[in-house]
């Protein structure tokens, strides 16, 4: 009892002395302690409750190597970028975007840096394990542990090599992340990394986000969406972020509300170059973006906390993703809004996107002898292909991927039931996550169908557009180099 | 994509042609016509053109009545004449092309910036930064190069870059704001497209060719020289319009041996050689005295065969050696196209 008091005080003076930050969010604190006790430990923290606190902080109490596995690959150096924004320590990442000669000439450093970030994929790369072997791994921390299990929507079968890795790098401590798991899913991220449940303590914080505002807005067609979208946003003040399904949309949209409208917006999606990318996230940070036009691509890197809006063009493939995505607005714990427009027939696209024909078993013969390329098996190849080369028999992958199409239409159907249901959506959503009703004043569109930004506590905040300076570059430029 | 229908004009143009020097892919023929119809100063403006987007760019004019197509050939229509006359009144025109040889920009800006990042972080006594997500090579690049300097760092940099962009200033005032506007440090992450395009009044997709331009610029005014930044990006800069290999045989003929003698010595089959030095006649005239290296004969011949504009000459094997043969009437057209055509010359690096 003495010793965890005394940890409680060590952690809230080393979050106040490294980050700055008085008092930790919900789960960070129960999670810290449990790591820096040399506890395995699984945390379903939905996204808010600065994750990435959870490994940067033992950096400063646990000695050795801090080893980061995430499926994002486009967004670990983002990841990486924020650890070297604190200052302290080096971190490095090796993935699929690193050449492979910078690959070798990194794997001879790697002893340099205090934090590596990796995918599974490069993971299970012979020359990488072998020189994270050599290294002493404080913490594995695996990021989205939801991948891991076939129940869950974003599964990775790459992932299942993650048990051998972490048996051959016997790290001093394991953290299990991720925003959304429920029980059954939480079970099967253990078993598939053979953890006993015994030996690990699980840390689960609920879904709700009490000052998000629910609301759903059914419209005729797209083009209805288009301009609801350009009378509603100067109400809204900013910052905010409209998350599309396609690149092409948000890149259009976009430009047609910049056009339109007196808000700054632009667009973001992993086409962009790195350079880009990093100059847009900055730019919305210093507040010289209003809106964001993004794919689902955005938002991991991001640590702003006064997003006011998120709004979906697109209905996504499911409550988990939904949940995600509309737990990045309102951090700062201000009223915010989540918004969803519904064209009849959108579930269509989400349901194009997930259901795939399984190729017939004699293709599958033939991928698996290697007469034929793996490409032939459409958009799932990677997943198709992992299996049949890890004892998979075509028969019993034709049951498993029947069987993860119609979970993947169960998910669908329970995020249509959310845009269609006629009681509380705040009640739909803990429900589906196995969590007790909730009642709050605020709530939903179902309680206040004519609701206004101004009621919801929005639109206070001027946005950033209309400031026009003088600008002359010599004076910039000296500004720049401090002279 | 609307800057496309520019690169093409009333007389046929081989579209193989502009989409290959748009991808900065050098084969003589794609040089050769890319010089006749002007275009080497777009040579690689965009390497990652896609085959299918070009395609079906090209299907959409000719279906909007702007281009007709024929054969490979494609041509401006009237109606299309007028739509890229008023796209060249209305856009920005790019002015630095010529110097596209210099470095691949986009890797020389991204180098850059992450070196003045790092310096103005720097001098604002900031440690705590994210630095710019370049390639691991330029990273080392960067911060080997910072090891170096001295403690005036700020200072030296910032007279080199006011130098630089009064220069600048001078060809395009647009252009000097731009690039400092740009720049990513400390507290600033530059202007947001909407808003560079908004100051300079400019539409966001000539955005493009703008920083294509200032950054050719900034390498050209860093060639062969030295300074803070040339140290930098030095390594980035190709020191000849020529590929090394093109130019170690250019040097070998210059010293007197002959074609044959340098496939042998070098391992090349003489193809190879013989297009080595039919790009060195396209891209350094100077360099290669054409005269030299036809016989008179050959000439003399080749005056009563080909006749007319040498863009429309047909060849035709004469000898049991058309390889040969096809070379010298190759080097021939490219000698009297440079004569002639007022476009294609002393575009490319043909001059410093
Ligand atoms: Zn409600």
């Amino acid at each position: 009892m003495e010793r965890k008091e005394k940890m409680n005080l060590d952690l809230t003076a080393s979050l106040r002395q490294h980050f700055g930050f008085t008092a930790f969010r919900p789960g960070q604190e129960a999670t810290l302690t449990r790591i820096l006790n040399g506890q395995d430990t699984l945390a379903i923290l939905p996204t808010g409750a600065g994750k990435s606190l959870l490994y940067q902080l033992p950096a400063y109490h646990l000695t050795g190597t801090i080893l980061v596995i995430s499926p994002l690959i486009a967004l670990m150096q983002d990841q990486a970028d924020r650890i070297a924004r604190q200052g302290d320590y080096r971190a490095v990442v090796l993935n699929s975007t690193v050449e492979m000669h910078d690959q070798a000439a990194l794997l001879e450093t790697l002893g340099d840096y205090r934090f590596i970030f990796t995918s599974p994929e490069t993971l299970a790369r012979g020359p990488v394990l072998g020189a994270l072997r050599q290294l002493k791994i404080a913490l594995l921390v695996v990021d989205e542990a939801h991948c891991i299990s076939e129940w869950g929507p974003n599964f990775r079968p790459e992932y299942l090599t993650l048990k051998n890795a972490r048996q051959a790098l016997k790290p001093g401590v394991t953290l299990l992340l991720t925003a959304t798991a429920p029980p059954q899913i939480a079970q099967d991220i253990l078993t598939k990394m053979a953890m006993a449940p015994e030996q690990v303590a699980t840390v689960r914080q609920s879904v709700n986000r009490a000052n998000l505002f629910l609301a759903v807005h059914p419209v005729a067609d797209p083009l209805a969406k288009q301009h609801y979208l350009q009378a509603l946003l100067p109400r809204l003040g900013g910052p905010g972020v409209i998350y599309f399904s396609s690149r092409k949309q948000a890149t259009a949209m976009a430009n047609w509300l910049e056009q339109t409208t007196s808000l700054q917006v632009a667009a973001y999606h992993a086409g962009l170059e790195p350079v880009v990318r990093y100059r847009l996230q900055t730019q919305f940070m210093q507040n010289q973006v209003d809106v964001i036009c993004a794919t689902s691509a955005f938002g991991m890197g991001i640590d702003k906390n006064d997003i006011r809006y998120v709004i979906h063009y697109h209905m996504p493939a499911g409550l988990a993703a939904y949940t995600q995505e509309i737990g990045r607005a309102g951090r700062d714990g201000q009223p915010a809004l989540a918004l969803l427009l519904y064209a009849p027939g959108d579930e269509s696209l989400p349901e194009l996107l997930t259901q795939t024909e399984l190729p017939a078993p004699a293709v599958l013969e033939e991928v698996m002898a290697g007469r034929v390329a793996p490409t032939v098996l459409g958009p799932k190849a990677d997943v198709i292909n992992f299996y049949l080369h890890h004892g998979v028999t075509p028969q019993q992958l034709q049951q498993l991927m029947a069987q993860q199409s119609r979970l993947a239409q169960q998910r669908i159907n329970e995020m249509l039931g959310y845009v269609m249901t006629t009681a509380c959506r705040r009640q739909y959503l803990l429900h589906a996550f196995g969590e007790k009703p909730i009642e709050q004043a605020l709530c939903c569109d179902r309680h206040q169908s004519n609701w206004q930004p101004q009621e919801l506590g929005l639109g206070a905040v001027k946005t950033f557009a209309t400031v026009e300076r003088s600008y002359n570059w010599r004076q910039q430029l000296a500004h720049f180099f401090a002279c | 994509m609307s800057y496309l229908l520019t690169l093409f004009d009333k007389t046929p143009r081989r579209i193989r042609v502009v989409e290959g020097i748009l991808q900065a892919k050098r084969t003589v023929t794609n040089l050769f016509w890319g010089q006749c119809y002007g275009l080497l100063p777009y040579l690689g403006a965009d390497r990652h053109l896609k085959r299918a987007t070009y395609d079906t760019w090209l299907q959409s004019q000719a279906a909007k009545g702007n281009l007709l197509i024929d054969q490979q050939m494609a041509w401006l229509t009237p109606q299309g004449l007028s739509v890229k006359q008023a796209w060249q009144t209305e856009h920005y025109q790019p002015q630095f092309g010529q110097w596209t040889w210099l470095a691949n920009w986009q890797q020389l800006a991204n180098r850059v910036l992450l070196a003045l990042q790092l310096v103005s972080e720097y001098r604002h006594h900031n440690r705590r930064f994210a630095p710019l997500p370049v390639s691991f090579k330029d990273k080392v690049a960067v911060r080997q190069w910072f090891l170096q300097q001295s403690s005036l760092i700020g200072q030296e940099l910032l007279k080199e870059l006011t130098s630089y962009l009064t220069a600048l200033e001078k060809a395009d005032p647009r252009l000097a704001d731009l690039f400092v506007f740009q720049l990513i440090g400390h507290e600033t992450a530059g202007w947001t497209e909407a808003e560079a395009a908004r100051r300079l009044a400019v539409a966001r997709q000539d955005l493009f060719w703008m920083e294509r331009d200032m950054w050719l610029f900034l390498a050209h005014s860093l060639w062969q020289q030295t300074g803070t930044l040339a140290a930098l990006v030095q390594p980035l800069l190709a020191p000849s319009p020529l590929p090394k290999s093109v130019q170690t045989t250019v040097e070998a003929w210059q010293r007197g041996y002959s074609l044959a003698e340098i496939s042998r010595f070098r391992h090349l089959k003489i193809g190879t050689v013989r297009e080595h030095l039919l790009q060195a006649t396209i891209l350094v005239p100077e360099q290669v005295p054409v005269m030299k290296v036809l016989p008179p004969q050959i000439v003399a011949r080749f005056a009563e065969q080909y006749q007319g504009s040498a863009l429309t000459w047909q060849f035709q094997a004469q000898t049991n050696d058309p390889g040969l043969e096809f070379f010298y009437f190759r080097l021939l057209q490219i000698k009297a196209a440079q004569t002639v055509g007022k476009e294609g010359e002393d575009e490319f690096g043909s001059h410093r």
